[in-house]
């Protein structure tokens, strides 16, 4: 079969689902929900046979031509990697597709929310192929919107509304350096193709340069929630949950690090800023995540610090490491190794989300984890599920988390930067920590709430896609998962040997299950509040502040800018009003040309500005300025 | 003078004119004692005939000019030249006054209806001869054609307080900068001893002209035509105006007069900036005017309650973009102002004309707070307002982007072996783009307003007129229409430019 | 002395900059209606000056249609001054500050 029959395919599936939901479909919700799924079923067909197959052929159309002298093209790039980001969206996708069909089963907007994850999906579809840089900043954009969107599923709520609002503006400020970084390529390589740019790359890698890799990064910083634009993701959990899973944990959280991946070429100038933006990130969200008790938003803090560690991967594989791949290097060891934790971590985050998402539902909307407790008795799979996504985001040996680690930390070791390493390291016993207080408090020790009480299993819709992505937490480590598929990225990790293996296996066993024990013994789960809270109220203050980034921009917003907007237009006033006509109406009663008393009005006080244009204006033609 | 010519080429002007005065007399027959909400539908029945048949016509010249089997070039001695390209932004600015005169008719400002739709077709009327003008003598008519009307239904809404107040602001501004377009223009007669743009634009780029004359002429040109696109330090009328007129008529001051306006900024400066001794002057003068427009307008945006204040600083803020396009002095350049200036007047005028619809049923001017809850009451009108917000501030695959995406590579690639930040337009464009994150604080305050639920929604449920849900609908997809596949309209202006 | 180009040309740019300031600093709207004129009228002495010394006709015609023009401004402006004054009972501009940015 043609390949470009079916990336055609591909694009139109979701889009037309979504098109014909708006259109015939707003009421009928359970319609448009099977609908949905089914449309995603063939979607994740097609798209494995475009994996495993890999039919001949390109697709790439002319898109536009702007006024001659450029051309834009719509067109798509599958290697390697985009085939196994492409997996990852599936797998995610569908399964919280079908998850959501149980999740959203009483929800009144039921329809609107599957015609915005179908719009997700063609969103993050065109990210994943795209083989240009405007494609990508378009479909970057998409995935945003459609991220606002889905983050107001709930917009009677006035938090999920400002949680969306908070996204859409974090983002675009990040977009910003992202498309001057864009434009800057452009202007040094003159193309935005994937394929000639890095050809052109290559042969003057002079045309690199910091500042070029940084404002990329920009768009990387917004977009997988570094610090310091982090401030998006906790909020963003206002929306419904299999949308945290898929959209801000699994996929387009991760769309960053895949970019990354994708330009790590142009990227290579960059590498140290990125290394440690990665580690302080990780770091900084681990130790936050001690002072949440709402369960998503310490699955949020998570997130954060987990892409953190795919960003320093992304830094600390140098470009002296690049793997050959025939002749040309297609991906650098660290933007492997990266890909390679986005997807384990996918698979153990979309577990925890979803297994976050049974919780939920089964308590009534209560997402308080001081008022669950017990669950474990009622829920057995959600409980043993969600167990292995702890298990394996603490790097328990041999199970998918532990690889992935395993290898970043194996990075950070050979690296040059001991601090990073240790830092890195230390952030594992932290994750160990807080995900076993997470595990303990919400399913064990007596009901704290009459919802945890009544708490009942989910049905098949919501267990089964917890099932499917357990077993994935446990295999999506090893190399035969993925066979030679995607032997340009899996190839490209370097695996850890002899004493180093050891010392992670032993770490790995230590951390995760000691996480769990000591997470039992520190926060009791028979006890009611938050053991940190009560013996260190003011570092948990602190920390339930998530050590005040968001104060500081609202601050910054208040104090700064709106003020700042207020002063200008207070300047405005006194120029037009005030100073301007005085003081100019005085200079020309010094000159005698008029008498004193001379007063403007507003109309008089814009002629003023006019009058200051023209000045300067002249002045500017006569080559004054 | 070949009179049959003479009026093949003013054709649909002709309708138009027929139809102003109809339209005008109207108030003078049996018909005078109905009440003025009738009477503005039957006049706006026989405006939108009229500018129907004048599109007709426009359709029908372009027709004939672009398979080459008539020429309209040298009648009216050379006043005014139809070419592919000014017939279709003349019927583009036609199709527009429909709209507004769509969006105009269910909420007449005061008991003079033909007056109303009289001035809305003279201004039209103005803004097509703009166009099509190719000698001062045409440009300064049809400029005055265009400001008088404005002047008039900025100072229609009798009955509000402001409305005369910012029509004598509007008129004041307004005539000093006509008297300094005419200061300049007075100038580059001087030079170039030329009426006519074609002769000027080769006496400057020959050098034959004096080239201290041309500066000055040029300086004063960019204070009054920065005064018709609102571009800062000239823009201080536009708040004002856009806040207290009646708001299809601020509708058509930032839709039609910029669209006119920009097409004669291109026309006048295009050839002069590529070529001129005085290249570098003159745009490190449109520079500063852009940088100011930008962050003036969007700074100034940010505190604003009043969401048509709002959009008039916005505006202000556009027209910062747009000046970008004319400083990088190519033909992409050229190509990408005339695009912009159209998708802007799209979605602006689709953003007025919804507010206007809200201001209606409201019966006062729309804070942001009244939006709360809009989108539960009236689902399909947040859509199409969400679309044209989006598409101002630049999300793709909305027109705006590609607009504003369009303009930023003309800077860039005018200039490719610039090789540092301080030179070269990069800088200009980090400002741009700056700007318009700052720009999304404003934007998506609006946006929010419509999902936050409020416990007693102020708005009640609108209907909306067929014709009002028609142009609304019709111009949103037009927004789309033109982010997705921007190719046709962009190689349109390019093949008909070159 | 001769009386060249260049002395037209300043006795103009006298009369737009009279009036301008004119604008800047009478406070009566009809007085900065004469301004208006009086900078128009600058402009048209430039214009009949260049035209002159040009030997073309050509800015003599722009003139005529200035004034034409400049007629109809002053019927528009003095329509909506009497519209104010109906509303407001003032033609002072200082008085005119009721929109606030």
């Amino acid at each position: 079969m043609n390949a470009a029959f079916l990336y055609q395919l591909l694009f139109l599936l979701p889009l037309l689902t979504a098109a014909v939901i708006a259109c015939f479909l707003r009421t009928k919700h359970n319609l448009a929900a099977n609908f949905s799924v089914l449309s995603g079923l063939i979607f994740s067909a097609i798209a494995l046979f475009l994996i495993y197959v890999r039919p001949e052929g390109d697709w790439s159309v002319t898109w536009l031509t702007l006024g001659g002298s450029f051309e834009l093209k719509f067109g798509v790039l599958f290697n390697d990697l985009s085939a196994l980001m492409l997996l990852v969206l599936i797998i995610v996708g569908f399964l919280v597709q079908v998850f959501s069909l149980g999740y959203m089963k009483d929800d009144l907007g039921k329809a609107r929310f599957f015609a915005g994850l179908s719009i997700f999906m063609f969103a993050m579809l065109g990210i994943v192929l795209a083989d240009n840089l405007v494609m990508i900043f378009i479909f970057w954009e998409l995935v945003g919107f459609s991220s606002y969107v889905l983050i107001n599923h709930y917009f009677d709520k006035p938090s999920a509304v400002s949680a969306s609002k908070k996204a859409f503006i974090v983002n675009r400020i990040g977009d910003f350096g992202f498309l001057l970084g864009i434009l800057f390529v452009y202007w040094q390589f003159g193309t935005f193709d994937l394929v000639e740019l890095e050809e052109r790359a290559r042969l003057s890698p002079g045309y690199l340069s910091t500042g070029m890799a940084l404002l990329l990064f920009c768009g990387v910083i917004g977009k997988s929630a570094q610090m310091p634009l982090h401030v998006w993701l906790p909020d963003a959990m206002e929306g419904p949950t299999p949308i945290s899973a898929l959209i801000h944990a699994a996929t387009m959280v991760a769309a960053g690090i895949y970019f990354s991946a994708r330009v790590y070429f142009l990227m290579l100038p960059g590498m140290e800023v990125i290394m440690w933006v990665g580690t302080i990130t990780a770091v900084f969200a681990a130790v936050v995540a001690f002072g949440q008790n709402d369960i998503k938003k310490i699955l949020a803090f998570s997130t954060l610090s987990q892409l953190g560690y795919m960003v320093a991967a992304l830094g600390l594989g140098a470009a002296s490491s690049l793997q050959r791949h025939g002749e040309h290097a297609v991906i650098s060891t660290g933007a492997a190794v990266a890909m390679y934790h986005l997807t384990t971590h996918a698979f153990f985050k979309a577990l925890l989300f979803l297994g976050s998402g049974s919780v939920i539902h089964a308590c009534h909307h209560e997402q308080d984890i001081y008022k669950m407790g017990g669950l474990y008795g009622e829920m057995k799979i959600t409980s043993i599920t969600f167990g292995i996504g702890v298990l394996a985001i603490g790097g328990f040996p041999f199970l998918a988390g532990f690889f992935s680690k395993d290898s970043i930390l194996h990075l950070a070791h050979e690296s040059d930067f001991n601090l990073v390493s240790y830092l890195l390291f230390g952030t594992t016993a932290l994750t160990g920590l807080y995900m076993g207080r997470l595990f303990v408090v919400t399913f064990f020790g007596k009901p704290r709430s009459a919802h945890a009480e009544r708490a009942k299993e989910n049905g098949p819709a919501i267990v089964l896609p917890l099932v499917i992505l357990g077993i994935l937490s446990v295999i999506g480590g090893y190399e035969w998962f993925f066979g030679h598929t995607f032997e340009a990225v899996i190839g490209a990790i370097p695996n850890a040997e002899g004493p180093f293996k050891m010392l992670m296996i032993i770490t790995g066993l230590l951390f995760s299950v000691g996480g769990l024990i000591v997470g039992w013994l520190v926060w009791n789960p028979s006890k009611d509040s938050d053991t940190l809270e009560n013996v260190a109220p003011g570092l948990f203050k602190a920390l339930v502040a998530k050590l005040y980034f968001d104060s500081i921009y609202d601050w910054y917003v208040k104090k700064v800018q709106d003020r700042g907007a207020l002063i200008l237009g207070f300047l405005d006033q006194l120029f037009i009003t005030g100073l301007m006509v005085r003081g100019t109406a005085e200079i020309i009663g010094l000159m005698g040309i008029v008498s004193r008393s001379l007063h403007g009005g507003n109309i008089g006080g814009y002629v003023y500005w006019f009058a200051i244009g023209v000045v300067v204006l002249g002045a500017i033609a006569f080559g004054v300025l | 003078m070949n009179y049959p010519q003479l009026f093949l080429t003013t054709l649909p002007e002709l309708i138009v004119v027929l139809g102003m005065f109809v339209a005008l007399g109207f108030d003078y027959t049996k018909y005078k004692e109905l009440d003025p909400q009738t009477r503005s539908n039957k006049v706006a029945a026989l405006s939108t005939i009229a500018l129907m048949l004048g599109l007709a016509g426009v359709v029908w010249q372009f027709l004939q000019v672009t398979d080459g089997s008539k020429t309209f070039s040298n009648s009216f001695n050379g006043q005014v030249v139809l070419t592919p390209l000014t017939l279709w932004f003349k019927g583009l600015i036609f199709v527009l006054a429909l709209f507004v005169v769509q969006f105009a008719k269910t909420d007449v400002p005061n008991k003079h209806v033909s007056e109303y739709f009289g001035l809305i077709l003279l201004s039209t009327l103005g803004m097509g001869f703009l166009i099509t003008a190719q000698n001062l003598i045409m440009l300064f008519v049809s400029i005055e054609l265009i400001s008088l009307s404005l002047y008039g239904l900025t100072a229609f809404q009798t009955d509000k307080k402001f409305s005369v107040e910012a029509g004598i602001k509007y008129f004041t501004i307004g005539g000093v900068s006509s008297a300094f377009l005419l200061f300049g223009l007075s100038y580059l007669f001087g030079a170039t001893n030329e009426l006519s743009f074609e002769g000027i634009t080769a006496a400057i780029t020959s050098g034959a002209a004096p080239q201290n004359y041309v500066l000055i002429a040029s300086a004063f040109l960019v204070v009054g035509l920065g005064f018709k696109i609102a571009a800062a330090p000239f823009h201080l009328w536009a708040p004002d105006t856009y806040q207290c007129g009646p708001v299809p008529v601020a509708a058509w001051v930032a839709s039609g007069s910029k669209i006119a306006s920009f097409f004669l900024l291109v026309q006048l400066f295009g050839p002069v900036l590529e070529t001129s001794e005085q290249k570098e002057t003159l745009i490190a003068g449109i520079v500063l005017v852009s940088v100011l427009s930008m962050v003036l307008g969007n700074i100034g945006a940010l505190r604003q309650s009043c969401v048509k204040r709002l959009l008039a600083y916005s505006s202000i803020a556009h027209a910062g973009y747009i000046l970008i396009g004319l400083v990088a002095a190519n033909e992409d350049g050229s190509i990408s102002v005339l695009f912009y200036a159209v998708i802007y007047s799209l979605a602006t005028l689709g953003a007025f004309a919804t507010i206007g619809i809200i201001d209606s049923r409201l019966g006062r001017e729309a804070q942001i707070d009244d939006f709360n809850g809009t989108w539960k009451q009236n689902p399909g009108l947040s859509i199409l307002f969400m679309i044209f917000i989006l598409s101002l501030a630049g999300i793709p695959p909305l027109s705006g982007f590609f607009g504003k995406f369009y303009l930023f590579m003309a800077a860039i690639g005018s200039q490719p072996e610039i090789a540092s930040w301080s030179e070269g337009f990069y800088w200009l464009v980090a400002v741009a783009l700056l700007m318009s994150a700052v720009s999304l604080f404003y934007y998506v305050k609006v946006l929010k307003a419509f999902l936050v639920s409020a416990d007693t929604p102020k708005l009640p449920s609108i209907q909306i007129t067929k014709a009002e849900g028609a142009g609304l609908l019709l111009l949103a997809v037009l927004v789309v229409y033109l982010g997705i596949y921007p190719t046709g309209l962009v190689e349109f202006i390019a093949a008909s430019l070159g | 002395m001769t009386i060249g180009l260049n002395e037209f040309l300043v006795v103009s740019g006298l009369l737009f900059t009279i009036g301008f300031v004119g604008l800047l600093i009478r406070r009566n709207t009809l007085v900065l209606f004469m301004c208006l004129e009086i900078m128009l009228n600058g402009v048209n002495v430039a214009l009949v000056a260049f035209s002159q010394f040009n030997g073309t006709m050509d800015g003599n015609l722009l003139v005529f249609f200035i004034i034409t023009v400049a007629a109809a401004e002053v019927a528009v402006g003095l329509a909506i001054l009497v519209a104010l004054f109906r509303k407001r009972q003032t033609v002072y501009v200082q008085e005119l500050n009721a929109l606030k940015n």
